[in-house]
């Protein structure tokens, strides 16, 4: 399904300095894969880079989703292919409207059918995702809690029906009853979909509604570790990213360090 | 042009206008008013002051009021040639008249058609003489009332623009509604500039009684074949105590015009004010300051300007609003792009005068080439502890991240790029 070969990435106005050093990420059709790491070491820089943000330089490597390779395609193009990205930090965007955006996300114009039935979806949408359904009349984003935010990137999602699911920090600040319906409604809609999945989360709380295959560890650019997700997490949680770092079989350690 | 041509325009000017007075028959008191404001402009015009506070200067006397040939009565704006029809179209003006209360046709200084619809129609069978719909002229004969509110709200030597209105005005509408009156259709009043080098020059003056409804709807623009012209209206609105006034104004002229109108409104106790100004298309020159005076308490007001520099255009607009009234509530909303060579200024002005005003002002502009220039100067000033003015003024590009964001949800750069405008 997606295939990340030995990526290296640089911002596009920095050509100096890389974020990514050759990062390699296989996700299967069906599989969940959770990564972990300390802030600032490139993981939402990775979820960009998958949908093809253009500051981003890709240096070396593909990425090849679904049999294709993506380099020089557009994150609309990337998009109607089947990623499908939830934010961490949506932005505010004054006058359009949600139910709008559900209707693009879905794939049709919002402009064609009859207007009830566009409403009647982008309620769905939006009641699936935990929200009242008033806010798909609502500009996107714009006055959302931290929390509605996260919902509203679900609702979304939910419409894109997308392949792949990159899922940026969907739990953070959310509180524990938001959580669950986070988790329990990502669950039921990877299964509906039967879709991939790529979740970026520092807290295993989420990992107790989801099937997680793989879970992923990144450090300063490189994925370094990956392994059963319970394992992994359980072992980060008790060192501490540094600690497991050094206890990593040194040969791991010395390439990190050349 | 030289001290002896502009002696020679200038009495010219003069005598035609002695003729239009003549032919209308204005009342005595008008005509007095007239000369007033023409001895003003005449200061004016020796001494070059002033030229008009904002935008940019420009010899008025190049443009004319008088060179218009005669024109006989149309039966509907459906007699106009095809061309004349899609820009007609384009400024906001329905050629079937549909949702419309009331149809005007000014061309250069000629009313060529002026009626109600049916709705309209009906309207005066339920309020007997509810609306008047009437030329500005007719109107001033039969009403001599009007007198009193005639360069009230802009006085005629604010500046050299007003001064030439006020003096060689022709043509224009008056629209009065009565007491409890309400026209839930827009009036449309389309001023169509034909003859080159014209100055067209109408009057606007509507009158809403108290709980009345208007919507009047202004559609200023240019035959396709005509190059070159001014366009120098004066509107002047009152809005009575609780009544519903909403006027639309929408410019649709070309590279060679220069346009000056002046808005005011007056608005009484618990009335509200709507306007709208929409520049569409490029001009030589555009400036506008609309005003709004909440005169009563609880009295609410709002302005929105939306305009598009095209080509070389040197867009000013901006709107004041003056709160005089308790619990009064306002807003300004500027929105602009800028794009080709034009060089756009966004103004704001509010003025808080009285206990417990509360006004918002933004401008937000859009600069879509390296060539442009847009400029923003939002001003607040308040002699009263009790207000509460805020304001937010942006300039800037498309946000990328917003367009991102869109693109990622399956919609195309084109259709990201003109939802986030």
């Amino acid at each position: 399904m997606l295939e990340v070969k030995n990526l290296w990435l640089s911002v596009a106005s920095d050509g100096e300095k890389e974020i990514l050093k050759g990062v390699n990420l296989r996700i299967r059709e069906g599989e969940t894969h959770a990564l972990l790491g300390p802030n600032a070491y490139g993981k939402s820089t990775l979820a960009m880079a998958i949908l093809g943000y253009p500051q981003y330089r890709v240096k070396r490597g593909s990425i090849h989703f679904d049999g294709k390779n993506l380099a020089g395609k557009s994150i609309y193009e990337r998009a109607k292919l089947g990623i499908a990205l939830a934010y961490q930090n949506p932005p505010e965007i004054r006058g359009v409207k949600m139910r709008d955006v559900i209707r693009f996300s879905a794939g049709k114009s919002p402009w064609n059918p009859l207007l009830e039935q566009k409403e009647e979806f982008s309620q769905k949408c939006v009641k699936r995702a935990g929200l009242d359904a008033s806010f798909s009349e609502r500009d996107v984003n714009l006055g959302f809690s931290g929390g509605e935010k996260k919902k509203s990137e679900l609702a979304q999602i939910f419409a894109m029906q997308p392949k792949l699911m990159v899922l940026d920090e969907p739990d953070s600040g959310v509180d524990i009853d938001a959580l669950k319906l986070i988790g329990n409604e990502l669950s039921k809609a990877i299964d509906e979909f039967g879709s991939s999945a790529l979740l970026i989360t520092h807290h295993r709380h989420i990992l107790q509604y989801l099937k997680v295959d793989v879970a992923h560890i990144m450090y300063e650019g490189c994925i370094i570790s990956s392994g059963e997700p319970k394992w992994v997490i359980f072992r980060v949680e008790e060192l501490g990213y540094d600690s497991y770092m050094k206890r990593l079989p040194k040969t791991i350690y010395l390439l990190k360090q050349v | 042009m030289d001290k002896e041509e502009r002696k020679t325009v200038l009495s010219e000017l003069e005598y035609s206008n002695e003729g239009y007075e003549e032919e209308w028959k204005l009342p005595e008191r008008l005509r007095r008013s007239r000369d007033r404001a023409r001895k003003i402009f005449k200061e004016f015009d020796e001494k070059g002051y002033p030229a008009g506070r904002f935008g940019m200067d420009f010899d008025l006397l190049e443009y004319r009021p008088d060179i218009s040939p005669e024109r006989g009565k149309r039966k509907s704006l459906r007699e106009l040639d095809k061309e004349t029809r899609i820009t007609v179209e384009k400024s906001g003006q329905s050629i079937e008249e549909k949702y419309r209360a009331g149809t005007k046709l000014q061309e250069d200084a000629d009313t060529t058609y002026l009626d109600l619809t049916e709705y309209g129609k009906k309207l005066l069978e339920s309020f007997p003489d509810g609306v008047v719909v009437k030329e500005i002229e007719e109107a001033t004969r039969e009403y001599p009332w009007i007198e009193k509110l005639w360069s009230h709200i802009h006085p005629m030597n604010l500046d050299k623009y007003t001064a030439y209105n006020a003096g060689f005005s022709r043509g224009g509408v008056f629209v009065w509604v009565k007491k409890g009156v309400k026209m839930e259709l827009p009036l449309q009043a389309c001023f169509l500039l034909e003859t080159q080098r014209f100055a067209q020059l109408p009057r606007i003056l509507v009158v809403a009684e108290p709980y009345s409804k208007v919507y009047l709807i202004s559609g200023c623009l240019v035959q396709p074949r005509c190059e070159a012209g001014l366009h120098g209206c004066i509107t002047e609105i009152y809005a009575g105590e609780g009544s519903e006034t909403t006027y639309s104004m929408i410019h649709n002229f070309r590279e060679n015009f220069h346009i000056r109108p002046k808005i005011g409104a007056v608005i009484d106790r618990n009335g509200t004010y709507i306007e709208n100004f929409i520049i569409l298309a490029p001009c030589l020159s555009d400036q506008a300051y609309p005003t709004a005076v909440l005169r009563g308490d609880n009295s609410r007001a709002v302005i929105r300007t939306i305009a598009l520099g095209l080509k070389s255009s040197d867009i000013d607009v901006g709107s004041a609003l003056i709160f005089s009234g308790e619990n009064t509530r306002g807003e300004l909303v500027s929105r602009t792009v800028t794009t080709d060579k034009s060089n756009v200024k966004m103004r704001g002005t509010m003025k808080g005068y009285s206990h417990n005003a509360k006004g918002h002002l933004e401008c937000r502009g859009m600069l879509l080439s390296d060539t442009a220039r847009a400029r923003a100067y939002p001003q607040l000033r308040s002699t009263s502890p009790g207000v509460n003015l805020t304001h937010e003024a942006a300039i800037g590009k498309i946000a990328e991240d917003d367009l991102y964001y869109l693109m990622s949800r399956k919609m195309s750069e084109q259709e990201a790029g003109a939802r986030t405008f």
